[in-house]
């Protein structure tokens, strides 16, 4: 036989309010102490495969083992200012759109970049330009570079004494002789044999 | 005037606790904290039943944060964690009954009595109607979340909500 209760329909609205009026405790005092030794096992059992995901560890500068050598540094050049026509080269101009672009001839001084560069430069703020020198060529001092070509010229005038006098001995010995060319002499064979 | 503070999104802080920032995860516990308490005391049904869940499922969470997916809500997951932490619980406090706090204290307070009209219902129906009456899930939901039929539920819901009411109104009397 059904009971009362099983007849009347549940009172949701109750037993819902009375759940939800239901307070959770706080934890045990030593709860958080408990977690956090378990989550530094868990920590230490995961280190090896978390390594990768972690953060960054800190940037540590190693003292070296030895001193370093000291590296000299390269020879400051000396600031030359560049014209208007290389620093243009240097610093492509920006484009510019086609339209409204007055020719560079008719365009005043300091309008922009790209115009200046076709004007001739003033001449207070400029330096002079440098002369042009190959980089190869600049390696050799002058003084080795004179000296070379002194014994180029030497070498020159020897090999064309020694083919003057090569050639005027060749010349003499064949006007002394007067003969056949050894080319042309009959062999000794020939000479003695009966006519 | 102080400066106000500097409220770090969810997702932020699992960012840092991904990395190994604890005290970026003991933040999201300390946020989510009360709601996965009052989950977990009214599945288990104790106090001490309810910490040891949640021990379990916050080191699972630990564990399982390389895994969280981008973008999904730390709360709802934690809060499924939970929820298995809390059936694993009373899994095994049916099978050692000694672990039952079934007492009223004298005196009890309300809490205190609902507390113990839960602790009396068999696990299965007190999961369903804690799910139901005390988190706000539809039949449906819970039936997907137990893995059965929806008739089950509303079964279980019904003898559960049957027990408590005599257990509650007895207390009344």
């Amino acid at each position: 036989m059904a009971e009362l209760t099983d007849l009347v329909p549940v009172d949701d609205a109750f037993i819902r309010t009375a759940i939800r009026g239901l307070r959770a405790p706080e934890h045990h005092p030593a709860f958080w102490t408990e977690l956090t030794g378990e989550l530094d096992a868990v920590e230490v059992a995961m280190a090896p495969h978390r390594a990768p995901v972690r953060a960054p560890a800190p940037v540590r500068v190693a003292a070296p083992e030895h001193e370093p050598v000291p590296v000299p540094e390269p020879a400051p050049e000396p600031v030359v200012e560049l014209e208007p026509v290389a620093a243009a080269a240097v610093h492509p101009p920006r484009r510019e759109p086609l339209r409204a672009r007055p020719p560079a001839h008719a365009a005043p001084a300091g309008e922009g970049e790209r115009v200046r560069a076709f004007v001739p430069a003033p001449e207070a703020p400029t330096a002079k330009r440098r002369p042009v020198v190959h980089h190869d060529a600049a390696v050799v001092p002058q003084s080795l570079r004179r000296s070379s070509n002194a014994i180029l010229l030497a070498i020159a005038v020897v090999a064309a004494v020694v083919a003057l006098v090569a050639a005027v001995t060749l010349v003499r010995q064949r006007s002394d002789a007067g003969g056949p060319s050894p080319t042309e002499q009959p062999s000794a064979d020939a000479a003695a044999a009966p006519i | 005037m102080p400066a106000p503070p500097v409220t770090i999104s969810d997702a932020e802080l699992v960012e840092h606790a991904r990395g190994g920032d604890r005290a970026a995860f003991q933040e999201l516990l300390d946020r989510h904290d009360e709601r996965m308490r009052g989950l977990a005391y009214r599945l288990v049904a104790e106090r001490p039943g309810m910490d040891e869940a949640l021990i379990e499922a916050y080191v699972t969470a630990y564990k399982g944060l390389p895994n969280l997916r981008p973008g999904k809500d730390f709360g709802d997951w934690l809060y499924r964690i939970t929820y298995n932490a809390c059936v694993d619980e009373i899994r095994r406090r049916r099978e050692d009954p000694t672990t039952r706090d079934l007492t009223v204290p004298a005196g009890p307070s309300t809490s205190e009595v609902v507390r113990a009209a839960l602790a009396e219902l068999p696990p299965s129906q007190r999961v369903t109607v804690v799910l139901v009456d005390g988190e706000g899930f539809h039949h449906a939901e819970v039936a997907e979340i137990l893995g059965v039929a929806p008739g089950t539920v509303s079964s279980r819901l019904y003898r559960a909500r049957t027990k408590l009411r005599r257990r509650l109104w007895d207390e009344v009397r």
